[in-house]
């Protein structure tokens, strides 16, 4: 009953933002169910190797077609035309469905975890459809597997008021970072993302700055909603950030940001593909690299490419998925030999300037990055990267939104003092609920007051 | 679960009872600094209001007596509301010149300007003190969401702007939060000329409720005899290309209706090519040449 309830309200929740593509949804949920129980019930590896392909043939073809198709035959075209080749293509209008990404990978890890018999293919179809359509999840996630997904849904869930009213809370930050922070930060990066050629380089660097708040605040925003919401109904989902701005190197980075598609993809993709490689390497090294480099290159070029190309179809994730493989291959190069000089110079691994400079690079690094995600095109990101390495770097920022600073700031400290926490909003342990309830109090007043304009959230478009 | 619910109830309704006595408390404290808030110096007799157009083609620095209280994406609603308060607390305004452009009689401006999301939530949050009923049930009948935003915004700026009603520094002879002269150094003149004819818009669909209160201003003009000029600002001498034929019989129609004001249409005011921010606007360049023209004619 409350399964069927939450699944109704799912596809309610779904069918509100556009009815047309319940019907994929409620599809491929199908799909997936038939074939994860065929995956099951065969005991022949052959035959469950078959059913494991069919199912991630079909699912990877219906997001290749919505998400891929134009982007695809464009390449295509421009690659035969680079060869001399004169290639008439056309493409066509094609809508894409919300969170095609998420539920395509909640489908992908649900018949993979059948196959390598992590999970028993569930027979009860409610269960397992809402397993794939968790109304708190499905537009932007986090990408909550069904194997942790399916026993809560098979339990009878109770109300309990400590998780419920730490959910409300969850939910309150989401929205303050949503509302007051990304949104106010929103029309100044449109602005200066756009007109980038007007504006001096300090400008650019404070919008890619701007941007790189933004994207954080709206999608751990997100993330808190949904995993408060969640909450309430007595699910516990996995967390999806975990202060990634404050992260020490870029490996740290990401083991803090969007952590339910990073894990996703270390299990599903980058440990098969090591194991893989590994099973075929004998020797010590290849081309003059250590053999565990060369498999972790090899590894993770595989991986960022593909993390980039889940988030677009543009060359412009291609390519800010691609720098990050880069840096995280020159951060596992240089771990050895910087272990050694901080040993030779006597340097302790954590002392504090080691620690704040290490920070502000891996910072910079990400920030710099963002500008190629944030771009339409790879010439504009080139060309707002060299402006911001221009002689007016130095110069006071054109665009200086007080307002949004201000609370840009108290958003930042909140979430350095509560790092170690799950939430920036957990504080149970005030005593006074006065206190606390004045804290609630002026969260809301701050979205009433100073709440930004109605912006989509980012991640729906991926 | 029942002390989840009891809990949560109270606090909504705390919420929203603390809210809506502070939009209250805000109102009440603005509108009793009104006079205060609204004193123009007396030696301005002038008043140049309208949108984006007046906005950056006015330099009020440079002309006599006179104010500018235009602001971009602005309906004539509002400034109808602006115009109405500014008249009533202050005597001296003799004339009144307002911004009168084609476009500003076109349903999507109207949608855009009078009723979108980000115009309702920016003018009710600057000026929902001097919106009188029939002015707020038109908005919230077309756009009660964002009105709410709106109100609730407007909280914050009608504290600031109640004291600083007590500040010299603050109040200089111009009202606060009411528009004013933009220093445009835009510079999308030939970006606009190669996508002019792309952008030429075939449909025409007039706006209902613009003309109606360009009306309403000139009949509180009348009544306050207070002269109401409309001013249409230069434009590239290319504009006119731009601009369907609908549109300009419809704003001649408007024109025609409204004969007891005086025209001063510039829009052929001839001027070079670098005092153009874009088609219709003029850059900082062109406000000064503009403004220095202005001053001459009317003093």
């Amino acid at each position: 009953m409350q399964s069927c309830f939450l699944l109704l309200a799912g596809y309610f929740f779904y069918g509100w933002w556009d009815w047309r593509f319940l019907f994929l949804l409620i599809l491929v949920s199908i799909i997936n169910y038939l074939i994860g129980i065929r995956i099951d019930i065969n005991e022949e590896n052959r035959k469950r190797k078959i059913w494991l392909i069919t199912g991630l043939v079909i699912n990877i073809s219906i997001l290749g077609v919505f998400k891929y198709y134009n982007f695809f035959v464009d390449s295509f075209i421009d690659l035969i035309s680079m060869a001399g080749y004169d290639l008439q293509g056309s493409t066509v209008n094609i809508v894409l469905p919300l969170g095609i990404s998420f539920y395509t990978f909640l489908s992908l890890s649900y018949l993979l975890d059948i196959y390598k018999k992590n999970l028993t293919a569930n027979r009860n179809v409610i269960e397992v459809l809402l397993s794939l359509s968790f109304f708190p999840i499905i537009l932007a996630g986090p990408i909550q597997r069904p194997s942790s997904l399916l026993p809560q849904i098979a339990t009878k869930r109770e109300f309990n008021y400590p998780r419920a009213v730490d959910g409300l809370r969850q939910i309150l930050w989401g929205l303050f970072v949503k509302i007051v922070i990304a949104d106010n930060l929103a029309p100044h990066v449109e602005d200066i993302f756009l007109n980038y050629s007007d504006y001096s380089g300090s400008t650019l660097l404070s919008g890619a700055f701007f941007y790189a708040i933004q994207i954080y605040a709206d999608f751990s925003g997100y993330s808190n909603i949904a995993i408060g919401t969640a909450s309430l109904f007595g699910f516990s989902l996995m967390r999806n950030f975990d202060y990634p701005y404050f992260s020490r190197d870029i490996t740290e980075f990401w083991k803090k940001w969007h952590i339910s598609l990073t894990s996703w993809f270390r299990d599903y993709l980058f440990l098969p593909i090591s194991f893989a490689i590994s099973w075929k390497i004998k020797k010590e090294r290849v081309i003059f690299i250590r053999t565990d480099l060369f498999i972790y290159i090899v590894a993770s070029t595989i991986t960022w490419f593909l993390t980039g190309l889940w988030h677009g179809a543009n060359y412009t994730f291609i390519v800010w998925g691609m720098i990050h493989g880069f840096f995280l291959i020159i951060y596992q190069w240089q771990r050895k030999p910087r272990k050694k000089l901080f040993k030779i110079l006597r340097i302790s691994n954590n002392n504090i300037i080691v620690v704040a400079i290490e920070t502000f690079i891996t910072l910079l690094i990400v920030i710099l990055a963002w500008v190629v995600f944030r771009s339409s095109t790879i010439q504009q990101s080139a060309e707002y990267l060299r402006g911001i390495f221009s002689s007016s770097l130095l110069s006071f920022p054109q665009v200086f939104p007080k307002t949004a600073i201000l609370t840009t700031i108290i958003f930042i400290l909140t979430e350095f003092v509560q790092r170690n926490k799950k939430h920036a909003l957990q504080i149970e342990k005030i005593k006074y609920r006065l206190l606390r309830w004045g804290i609630y109090f002026g969260i809301v007043l701050m979205i009433l007051l100073f709440g930004g304009g109605n912006q989509k959230f980012i991640y729906f478009q991926f | 679960m029942k002390s989840f619910i009891v809990k949560l109830t109270l606090f909504i309704v705390l919420t929203g009872s603390i809210v809506a006595g502070l939009i209250l408390l805000s109102d009440l404290a603005i509108k009793q600094r009104k006079q205060q808030l609204l004193q123009i110096s007396e030696d301005i007799n002038m008043v140049f209001t309208g949108d984006s157009k007046v906005e950056s083609a006015v330099d009020d620095n440079l002309i006599a007596n006179a104010i500018n209280i235009a602001q971009s994406g602005e309906a004539y609603l509002y400034s109808y509301v602006k115009i109405r308060s500014l008249i009533e607390c202050n005597d001296q305004i003799k004339i009144i010149f307002i911004g009168f452009s084609p476009e500003n009689f076109l349903m999507e401006t109207e949608e855009k300007w009078l009723f979108g999301d980000i115009s309702v939530i920016e003018k009710i949050k600057s000026y929902n003190y001097l919106l009188n009923y029939s002015d707020k049930s038109l908005i919230i009948k077309h756009n009660s969401e964002a009105y709410l935003k709106g109100l609730t915004k407007s909280i914050f700026r009608n504290i600031l702007s109640y004291f600083k009603t007590f500040s010299s520094k603050d109040i200089n002879g111009r009202p606060i939060n009411f528009g004013g002269y933009s220093h445009l150094e835009r510079d999308k003149l030939q970006q606009d000329i190669k996508i002019m004819n792309l952008n030429k818009e075939n449909s025409f669909e007039k706006s209902l409720i613009q003309e109606r209160y360009l009306r309403m201003i000139s009949e509180l003009c009348r009544q306050k005899s207070v002269k109401l000029i409309l001013l249409n600002t230069p434009r590239y001498k290319y504009y006119n290309m731009n601009i369907n034929e609908q549109v300009w019989q419809n704003w001649l129609s408007v024109r025609n209706s409204l004969a007891g004001d005086s025209l001063m249409d510039f829009s052929t005011f001839s001027l070079p090519d670098s005092c153009f921010g874009d088609l219709s606007h003029l850059n900082y360049k062109g406000a000064e040449l503009f403004s220095q023209y202005l001053n001459e004619l009317l003093h």
